[in-house]
C-alpha cells in the first residue's frame, strides 16, 4: 500500500482548481447551447442568444438550454454519488453504474412502465428510487455474504454480476413489449434527449436532498478512510454513516437514472481525476467532482451530437467510450502498486 | 500527479479519437449513406436501367415462362416458372400490396420488423406470419409450398440466401422497393402471368394522379403547392425525395416539391432542430412504428414546430397514415394516397 496521494494541500491551489473546472464547465455550458445538430453561423448564434424570436433562439433557448441543465443536474449528482460510493465502500472501482445500482433503476423504470403502465413525472422518479435501493442492498447482501466478507473485490464482483443480470431484465422487457431499438438504447446506455419534460420537477427534490446527505456525511467519510475499527475510536459512527452514505448514492443515482437512463462511467471516473488533483480529502473531492461530472457528461453530449449528424450518438455511448481507457489504466496502475 | 493527468488525457484522447473514427465522413445532413435504406445497394442512376431488364417474353397468360430478376446482387438471370403460381410467398409489403391488387392471396408474408403482418387496408386471409424479412425462417418457407417467392434484392441482400429461396420454390426479385414500385408491379405481375390486368390498373392510376393533382391545384387557387413529406422513424427524422414512393406519386399528380426534398434521392436526413428545413406549402407527416420510439411527439409538440413555414402560413398541415403513404409501396396503396390527396383538396374549398 501506497500512502494516499494528498498532494496540493494548499487552500490557494483548491481554489485555483476549483476556479479551472468552473471557467471550463462555463465553456463547455456555452458550447452546449451553440453546438448541435443544426449547424448555426456565428451571426445566427449570437442573435439567437441575444433575442427571444426566430428558429435560432428557439434552438437554442427551447431545445438545448433544458437538455443542457439537464446534463448539468445529471453530471452532477452522478460525480457525487461515485465520490460517496467509493469512500463508503472504501473501494476504488465503486460505481453506480458498475455496483448494480443504476440498473436496479432502470429496470423498475422499464418494468413499471411495461407492466403496470406507470408513466413519466413522479411515479417513473420514485420507481428509479426504489429499484436503485434494492439493487444496492442487494448487492451489498451478495458481497457480505461471501467467504472472505465485503473486500472491494466482491463487491465489485456482485455489482457487475447484479448490473448484467439487471440489463438482461431490462433487454428481455423492452423487447418483448415491442418497442424498438431507440427505447432500448435509452434504458441501457443512457441520454441527455429527455423523451418527457415532466420528470424534471419531480426529480430536483431527491437530487437535492443527496446533495445535502452528501456534505453532512463527508466528515464522517474521511475518517472512515482510515478503517472502521479507527473510526470509531475517532468517535465516527460508523454505521449510520455508511446508511446516511448509502442513501444519497441511492438518491443521486436513482435520480440520474430517471432523468436519463443509466449513464455508465462518470461516477467511476470523476471521483479519481478529483483525486488526482485535490487529494484524498473526501469534502475536496466532493466539491470537484460536483464540478467535473457535469463537465464530462455536457461536454460528451456535445461530441455525441456532433459524430453522428444528423442523428446523435447518446451520451450513455460516448461516456463509456471515453471512461473505458480510462478504467483499463485505472487498473493496471492498481495493480503496478500492489507488486 | 502529472502521471494521472496525462494519462487521463491520454484516455480522453483516445475515447474522442475512437468516437470520431466511428462517425460518418459525410456530414453535409443530406445523404444517408450510413444505411442502405437510403440509396440502396445499387445506386439510383443506374437502378431505373436495371428494372428495364427485368420481365419476361412470354405471350399473356402463357406458361412455363422464364422471368429475367436479380438472382444475385446486380445479377440479372432467369427464374423459370413452370405452371401459374398458385402459392405465393411475398416479402414485403409492396409485393403484398401487389398481389393484392391483383386479386392474389399470398399463402405467407413476410414484413417489416416494426409493423404487424399486413397494413390495415389489406386483407390477407389466411396467410401465415412469416415474421420479419431480415430474419427469415427458411424452413417455415419451405414447410408453406410455395410455387412463387416475391421480394427485391435490396431486403434478401445476400446471394447465398437468394440462392437458398431459388431451391425451395422459383424466385422473382426486383432490385428495390420504393422509386421502382410501378416497375416491381409489372414485374411481379409477370411472375404470375397477370401483365395485362397490372397495366390496365396501372394506367387507370396514372390518369387518376393526374386528375387528382389537378384538384389539389385548383383547390390551393390555381398555383400547385410545394408539398413537404415528413416522416418520424425510431432515431430518424426524413423528408421524403422524388426517388421514394410517394415521390412518385406527387410526380404522377403533377405536384411541386420543395427545392430541399426535390433531389434524385430516396430521403434526407434531418434532425429534430432542422425540423423547419421542411419547406413545403402543405406539411404532410406521417410516423413510422410506435410513435413513443420516435420523435414526433419532441417535434410536433415542440417549441420550433410553429416556426415550419407550412404551419407558420397556415397552410396544409396533416398527418396522413404511414402505411400507404410511405409503407405500402404498391398500387392499391397508391390509390388510397390519391383518395387521401383528393379529400384534403375537398376540405380546402
Amino acid at each position: 500500500m501506497s500512502a494516499p496521494r494528498t498532494l496540493p494541500a494548499s487552500r490557494t491551489a483548491l481554489t485555483a482548481v476549483l476556479l479551472g473546472a468552473l471557467v471550463l464547465l462555463a465553456v463547455a455550458t456555452l458550447a452546449s447551447v451553440t453546438v448541435g445538430t443544426r449547424v448555426l453561423s456565428p451571426a445566427e448564434t449570437f442573435a439567437g442568444l441575444l433575442g427571444h424570436e426566430g428558429v435560432a433562439a428557439t434552438v437554442i433557448w427551447e431545445l438545448r438550454l433544458p437538455r443542457t441543465l439537464l446534463g448539468l443536474l445529471v453530471g452532477c449528482a452522478l460525480g457525487v454519488a461515485g465520490v460517496l460510493a467509493q469512500a463508503v465502500t472504501r473501494n476504488p472501482l465503486a460505481d453506480p453504474g458498475l455496483l448494480g445500482i443504476s440498473a436496479g433503476g432502470a429496470v423498475a423504470v422499464v418494468a413499471g412502465s411495461a407492466f403496470l403502465g406507470l408513466g413519466a413525472g413522479i411515479p417513473r422518479v420514485l420507481l428509479a428510487l426504489a429499484g436503485a435501493a434494492l439493487a444496492t442492498a442487494a448487492v451489498y447482501l451478495f458481497a457480505s455474504r461471501s467467504p472472505e466478507g465485503l473486500t472491494p473485490v466482491n463487491m465489485t464482483l456482485a455489482g457487475m454480476a447484479m448490473t448484467a443480470f439487471l440489463a438482461a431484465a431490462v433487454s428481455a422487457t423492452v423487447l418483448l413489449s415491442a418497442s424498438t431499438m431507440d427505447q432500448y438504447r435509452f434504458w441501457v446506455v443512457g441520454a441527455l434527449d429527455l423523451p418527457d419534460p415532466a420528470v424534471l420537477l419531480p426529480a430536483i427534490p431527491p437530487a437535492v436532498a443527496g446533495a445535502i446527505l452528501a456534505m453532512v456525511v463527508s466528515g464522517s467519510l474521511n475518517a472512515l478512510a482510515l478503517g472502521d475499527d479507527t473510526a470509531a475510536a475517532l468517535g465516527v459512527a460508523v454505521v449510520r454513516t455508511r446508511l446516511l452514505a448509502g442513501a444519497a448514492v441511492v438518491l443521486l443515482s436513482g435520480t440520474a437514472v430517471a432523468l436519463a437512463g443509466p449513464i455508465a462511467f462518470v461516477g467511476l471516473v470523476i471521483p479519481h481525476i478529483a483525486r488526482a488533483l485535490v487529494g484524498t480529502d473526501v469534502r475536496r473531492v466532493l466539491a470537484l467532482s460536483a464540478v467535473l461530472g457535469p463537465l464530462l457528461l455536457v461536454t460528451a453530449d456535445v461530441v455525441g451530437r456532433l459524430v453522428a449528424r444528423p442523428a446523435e450518438v447518446q451520451v450513455g455511448v460516448v461516456t463509456a467510450l471515453l471512461g473505458t481507457p480510462f478504467f483499463i489504466w485505472l487498473t493496471r496502475r492498481a495493480k503496478e502498486r500492489a507488486q | 500527479m502529472p502521471r494521472a493527468v496525462s494519462a487521463t488525457v491520454a484516455a480522453l484522447v483516445l475515447g474522442a479519437a475512437l468516437l470520431t473514427g466511428c462517425g460518418p465522413t459525410d456530414d453535409s445532413g443530406t445523404g444517408d449513406n450510413k444505411s442502405n435504406v437510403a440509396t440502396g445497394q445499387e445506386g439510383f442512376a443506374d437502378v431505373r436501367e436495371l428494372a428495364a431488364q427485368l420481365g419476361t417474353d412470354a405471350a399473356p397468360g402463357e406458361f412455363p415462362r422464364t422471368v429475367r430478376n436479380l438472382v444475385a446482387n446486380e445479377e440479372v438471370g432467369e427464374t423459370e416458372i413452370p405452371a401459374k403460381p398458385e402459392r405465393v410467398v411475398v416479402l414485403d409489403t409492396g409485393e403484398l400490396d401487389n398481389m393484392a391488387a391483383l386479386g392474389i392471396e399470398p399463402v405467407g408474408i413476410a414484413h417489416p420488423a416494426d409493423v404487424g403482418m399486413a397494413p390495415d387496408y389489406l386483407d390477407v386471409g389466411d396467410a401465415v406470419d412469416l415474421g420479419a424479412y431480415d430474419a427469415l425462417d427458411l424452413e417455415q418457407i419451405k414447410n408453406l409450398e410455395p410455387d412463387l417467392i416475391l421480394g427485391t434484392s435490396l431486403r434478401i441482400d445476400d446471394d447465398e440466401l437468394k440462392r437458398k429461396l431459388q431451391e425451395i420454390a422459383p424466385t422473382v426479385l426486383a432490385p428495390r422497393p420504393g422509386v421502382l414500385w410501378k416497375e416491381n408491379f409489372l414485374l411481379n405481375a409477370a411472375a404470375v402471368g397477370e401483365e395485362e390486368r397490372a397495366q390496365e390498373l396501372l394506367d387507370a392510376y396514372e390518369e387518376r394522379a393526374a386528375e387528382v393533382g389537378a384538384a389539389v391545384t385548383e383547390a390551393n387557387g390555381g398555383t400547385a403547392p410545394t408539398i413537404s413529406m415528413l416522416r418520424f422513424m425510431a432515431g430518424q427524422i426524413r423528408l421524403y425525395a422524388n426517388d421514394s414512393f410517394i415521390g412518385i406519386v406527387l410526380a404522377d399528380a403533377g405536384l411541386p416539391r420543395p427545392e430541399t426534398e426535390d433531389i434524385a434521392d430516396l430521403a434526407v436526413e434531418i434532425s429534430a432542430e432542422e425540423i423547419t428545413l421542411a419547406e413545403g406549402d402543405w406539411l404532410l407527416w406521417g410516423t413510422y412504428g410506435e410513435p413513443d420510439s420516435t420523435e414526433q411527439a419532441a417535434v410536433v409538440d415542440g417549441p420550433l414546430w410553429d416556426q415550419v413555414p407550412a404551419v407558420a402560413n397556415r397552410g396544409v398541415v396533416r398527418e396522413v397514415p404511414d402505411e400507404t403513404w410511405y409503407l405500402g409501396l404498391g398500387v392499391a396503396g397508391a390509390e388510397l394516397v390519391l383518395d387521401d390527396l383528393e379529400a384534403i383538396a375537398a376540405d380546402q374549398r
